[in-house]
C-alpha cells in the first residue's frame, strides 16, 4: 500500500482514496505497460470505469486493486505532466450515480508510451 | 356666452387633452393615475382589519363647474383579505373609485405658475354583482356588509388622499405671471393676472379646462370667467384653441408691428397705436390707424395727408384683413380699397394743372406700401413667432406639439382652433394578466476542498507551464418569488422541479427534500479535459413560505441546471388563467454551482492571448481566401453571458480546424463554470446561435421555446 500512500504527492489536496483489495503491485512504468491489457479489461469491467479513469486514473487504478509504486507513479507523471487538476469531487458522483451516462469512454492504453 | 368673458387671451384645452395630462403625470396613494394598474392597500377601523387588492382598468373624467376634477377609476377582480376579528376572504369585486381633485395654479419660481390638482376626497361604489359577493361572503361573520363599505371608502380615502392634508401636484404646463406690469406674447408669453377654470358640459366632449388670462395692466380689473359658459374647441378630442381680444391683438400684435415696420415706438404712432399726431412713410403721413373685429375679418382704418407746393391732400383708407393658415402658419390678406382723397389747393394751384392727378396717386402708392407693410408684418410678426414654438400661449412641456388648424374673427376676438398630439403616454397598457417568477442563486458557503498545480501547454505556446489551482465546494441557495400582475390576490402557489427532459415533480408541503434522477452534472475537474460530466441523481432542499421558495443545492453533486415551475390559484381558489383561458404557468432555470475550481499563474490570460492570435490568423485567411464566414471573437473570462460564450463556441466549431479540439478544451477550462452555465442554458438550445442546426433541443425546452 506504499505506494497508494505516496499519490498524496501527486495530488496533496485530496485525502486518501479507498483502495480495493490490491491484486497486482506495479513497480515501474514498463511493468504497468507489461499489465495494460489485463487492467484495461479489470477497468472496463467496473461500471462507468473507463470514465473514472478519465476523472482520476490513480484512485481508479487504487479502487480496482492495482497497487503502484512511488517510481512507477513518478514516471507515468513524468511522462504524462498533463496529468494534473485532478479531484475526487466528480470521481465520487460518478461512483455513487447509477445513472446511465451520456457519455462513456473506452481504454484504448492507459497512459502515454516512452518516446523511442 | 362670451368668447373671452373680459379677459385678454383664454386658452382652452380639450377634456381629452387634460386626461391626457392626468395619465401622465398625476399620482394617486403614489401611483401613476393611467389604467392599467394594480394596487393593495391597508384596511382598517372599528369592525376588522386586512389587506384590499384591486386592478384598476379604466379612468374617465369629469371637469366639473366649481372647478374640481372628477377621476373615476373602473376596477375589477379585487378582493378584502380581513386578517381580523377573523381570517377571511371578500371577493370577487368590481365597481369604481371616484377620486375628486381642486383644480388650481400652483406658484413656482420666477414667476411661473403650473396647473396643480390637490385630492380631496375618494369614494369606492361597488357593482351589483360585489354587493352580492360581499353579502354571501361576510354571511354569519363578523364584519357586516355595511362595516365592509365603510372600512372599504376609508381605506379608499386613506389611499388616494394620503397624509392630511394631501400634497398638491402640477403638470408641467407652466405660464409666467408678473403682476402690476404689462404682459407680453413675445419674445415670451408673460400674464398680468391668470386663472384656471373649469368649463362644465354633462357632455364629456364638451368641457374643457381654461386659462384665463390679463396681459394689459390696464385691464388687470377686468374678466369674469363665468360669463364663458361654453368651450370654444371645434376639434373632436384633441382640440385646443386660444382666443385674443381685438384691444390685446392692437396692444400686442397690430401697434409693436407697425412700429418696428415704420422704424419708430409705438407711442410714436398716431392713434389708435400711438399719440404722435402722424408718422411719415412712403410719401404720406399716416395720421390714424384703427382696427375693428369683425365677422370673419378685421377692418383697418385710417386717415393719412400729403402735402405739395400748392396743395394738401387728405385721405381716408380702408383695409380688409383675413388670416388663412397653410401647414401650421398664420397667412395675413390684406387687401386695400381705393382711398377717398380730398385735395385742398391753393388759389394759384387751379392754374397748375394736373397736379391733383399725381397728389391723389402719391396717396394712393403711399397708403397701399402702408397696408402691405401691415400684411407683411402680421406675415411675420407676434402671432407667428407664438405659432413657431408649438402651441400659442401655453408653456407646453408636458403637451405634445399644437398645430393650427384654423383662425377665425369675430367682433368679440380671434381665435386660433388647433389640436395636439400628445405622445405616447409613457407606460405600457399591456394589461394581460401575468405571473413570474423572480429570483436568483446565491453562495451561502465556499469552501477550499483541494488545491494543486496544473500543468499544461496552452495551444499556441511554445512550451507547458505551471498554472496553480484551488478547487471549491460551493453550498447554494436558489430564492424565488411568485411575481404577478391583474390577477386576483392572494396567490396560493404550487411549485415543481423539472430536469431538462425529464417529468415534473411536484414540491409538496412546506419543506422536504426532493430527488431527481437524470440530471446531468458538470465538474470543472478534471482540468486537463476541461471537466467531466456526470449524470446522477440530485438532491435539492426546499422550503416554501407563502409565495417565496428557497433551493438548496448539495456541492457534492456539481455544476448542473433544472427548471422550476408555478402555478396559482387566487382569492376563489381557483387556478389563474391567462386571457385564453390557459393556465397562468411561469418558469425559471435554476443553476447550482456546487463545485468550482480557480486556476492561477495567469491561465486565462495565456488562454485569452491565443484566442486573440488565433482569430487574428483566421481574419487574416478569411480577407484572402473567405474560407470562414465567422471568425469567432474571443469572450473575455468575466462572467460572459450564456449567448456570447454559446455563439463563440459555435462559431469555433464551425471552423473545422483540426486545433479546434485544443482550443476548446482550453477555452472551456478557461471559462469554468461560465461555461458550464453557457452550456446548460437556454441559449444553447436557440438554433439561430448554434450553426448548421446541430442543437438538440429537449421536448421540455422545446415546450418552454414554443411558449
Amino acid at each position: 500500500m506504499k505506494g497508494i500512500k505516496n499519490m498524496s504527492n501527486v495530488e496533496p489536496s485530496e485525502g486518501d482514496p479507498s483502495p480495493g483489495v490490491a491484486w497486482l503491485k506495479i513497480d515501474s512504468f514498463d511493468d504497468l505497460i507489461k499489465h495494460e491489457k489485463e487492467i484495461i479489461d479489470q477497468i472496463e469491467k467496473t461500471p462507468n470505469g473507463p470514465n473514472l479513469f478519465m476523472i482520476h486514473p490513480f484512485l481508479l487504478l487504487a479502487e480496482i486493486g492495482v497497487q503502484l509504486s512511488t517510481q512507477s507513479k513518478n514516471e507515468i507523471l513524468k511522462l504524462s505532466p498533463q496529468i494534473s487538476g485532478l479531484s475526487r469531487t466528480p470521481y465520487d458522483a460518478l461512483k455513487r450515480s447509477g445513472a446511465q451516462q451520456k457519455l462513456n469512454c473506452r481504454l484504448k492504453g492507459l497512459f502515454r508510451r516512452r518516446e523511442k | 356666452m362670451t368668447l373671452l368673458a373680459g379677459f385678454d387671451l383664454v386658452s382652452e384645452f380639450s377634456h381629452d387633452t387634460i386626461l391626457y395630462l392626468i395619465r401622465s403625470h398625476l399620482k394617486v396613494g403614489g401611483v401613476l393615475a393611467n389604467p392599467p394598474f394594480e394596487i393593495t392597500i391597508p384596511v382598517s377601523g372599528s369592525g376588522g382589519s386586512g389587506s384590499a387588492h384591486l386592478v384598476v382598468t379604466g379612468i374617465h373624467l369629469d371637469l366639473n363647474a366649481d372647478d374640481t376634477a372628477t377621476l373615476t377609476f373602473d376596477f375589477r377582480t379585487g378582493s378584502v383579505q380581513f386578517s381580523s376579528p377573523q381570517a377571511l376572504s371578500v371577493c370577487p369585486l368590481n365597481g369604481t373609485i371616484a377620486v375628486h381633485a381642486s383644480i388650481s395654479l400652483h406658484p413656482g419660481s420666477h414667476h411661473t405658475q403650473s396647473i396643480a390638482f390637490l385630492i380631496t376626497r375618494a369614494d369606492i361604489a361597488f357593482s351589483t354583482a360585489a354587493d352580492h359577493a360581499i353579502s354571501s361572503s361576510l354571511s354569519g361573520k363578523p364584519v357586516t356588509p355595511a362595516q365592509f363599505k365603510t372600512l372599504a371608502n376609508q381605506a379608499i380615502t386613506t389611499f388616494a388622499v394620503g397624509s392630511s392634508p394631501s400634497s398638491v401636484q402640477t403638470v408641467p404646463v407652466t405660464f409666467t405671471v408678473v403682476p402690476n406690469e404689462d404682459g407680453s406674447l413675445v419674445p415670451s408669453l408673460v400674464f398680468e393676472r391668470l386663472e384656471v377654470h373649469c368649463i362644465a358640459n354633462p357632455s364629456r366632449n364638451k368641457q374643457a379646462l381654461a386659462l384665463f388670462g390679463i396681459l394689459l395692466k390696464a385691464n388687470k380689473a377686468h374678466g369674469d370667467h363665468t360669463h364663458k359658459t361654453s368651450s370654444s374647441i371645434k376639434a373632436a378630442n384633441d382640440g385646443m384653441c386660444i382666443s385674443m381680444s381685438p384691444e390685446a391683438f392692437d396692444a400686442l400684435v397690430l401697434c409693436p408691428m407697425l412700429a418696428k415696420k415704420l422704424n419708430t415706438t409705438v407711442a410714436k404712432l398716431p392713434t389708435a397705436c400711438g399719440s404722435a399726431p402722424g408718422i411719415d412713410t412712403n410719401g404720406v403721413t399716416v395720421t390714424r390707424i384703427v382696427d375693428t373685429f369683425g365677422d370673419g375679418h378685421i377692418d383697418i382704418r385710417g386717415t393719412a395727408t400729403k402735402s405739395g407746393f400748392c396743395y394738401e391732400a387728405h385721405a381716408t383708407f380702408h383695409g380688409t384683413l383675413k388670416f388663412s393658415v397653410s401647414d401650421g402658419t398664420l397667412v395675413p390678406h390684406l387687401v386695400m380699397d381705393e382711398p377717398d382723397v380730398s385735395v385742398a389747393l391753393d388759389w394759384y394751384c387751379w392754374f397748375i394743372a394736373g397736379v391733383i392727378g399725381p397728389a391723389e396717386l402719391a396717396i394712393a402708392g403711399g397708403l397701399n406700401a402702408v397696408g402691405q407693410s401691415i400684411a407683411e408684418g402680421l406675415a411675420g410678426d407676434a402671432i407667428n413667432q407664438l405659432l413657431g414654438s408649438g402651441l400659442p400661449g401655453v408653456g407646453t412641456s408636458g403637451l405634445g406639439a399644437g398645430e393650427v388648424k384654423t383662425a377665425e374673427i369675430t367682433p368679440d376676438g380671434l381665435t386660433l382652433q388647433g389640436t395636439i398630439s400628445s405622445p405616447v403616454l409613457p407606460t405600457n397598457y399591456n394589461a394581460d394578466k401575468e405571473l413570474g417568477l423572480s429570483g436568483s442563486v446565491t453562495t451561502t458557503n465556499k469552501a477550499v476542498i483541494g488545491s494543486g498545480v496544473f500543468h499544461t501547454k496552452i495551444w499556441c505556446m511554445a512550451n507547458a507551464k505551471d498554472y496553480p489551482y484551488t478547487e471549491y465546494s460551493q453550498s447554494q441557495e436558489g430564492t424565488y418569488s411568485l411575481t404577478s400582475q391583474f390577477v386576483q390576490l392572494p396567490l396560493s402557489p404550487s411549485f415543481t422541479l423539472q430536469p431538462d427532459d425529464g417529468p415534473e415533480i411536484p414540491l409538496t408541503g412546506t419543506s422536504g427534500t426532493l430527488e431527481i434522477a437524470g440530471v446531468q452534472s458538470h465538474y470543472p475537474m478534471p482540468l486537463a479535459t476541461g471537466g467531466s460530466m456526470v449524470v446522477q441523481t440530485v438532491h435539492i432542499d426546499y422550503q416554501i413560505n407563502g409565495t417565496t421558495i428557497r433551493l438548496r443545492n448539495r456541492p457534492e453533486e456539481g455544476v448542473y441546471a433544472v427548471w422550476l415551475n408555478a402555478t396559482a390559484t387566487g382569492c376563489n381558489g381557483q387556478a389563474l388563467l391567462d386571457d385564453n383561458g390557459k393556465p397562468l404557468n411561469p418558469f425559471a432555470q435554476v443553476q447550482f454551482e456546487g463545485n468550482h475550481a480557480d486556476i492561477g499563474g495567469g491561465y486565462e490570460a495565456d488562454v485569452q492571448y491565443c484566442a486573440a492570435q488565433m482569430e487574428a490568423w483566421i481574419r487574416q485567411k478569411s480577407d484572402q481566401y473567405a474560407i470562414w464566414q465567422k471568425t469567432p471573437v474571443w469572450v473575455e473570462v468575466n462572467y460572459p453571458s450564456p449567448e456570447e460564450l454559446v455563439r463563440y463556441v459555435s462559431d469555433l466549431v464551425s471552423l473545422g480546424l483540426p486545433e479546434v479540439d485544443d482550443v476548446l478544451r482550453a477555452i472551456k477550462t478557461a471559462h469554468g463554470n461560465s461555461f458550464f452555465r453557457a452550456i446548460l442554458s437556454p441559449a444553447a438550445r436557440q438554433p439561430s446561435l448554434l450553426t448548421g442546426g446541430t442543437a438538440v433541443r429537449p421536448p421540455a425546452a422545446q415546450k418552454r421555446l414554443a411558449r
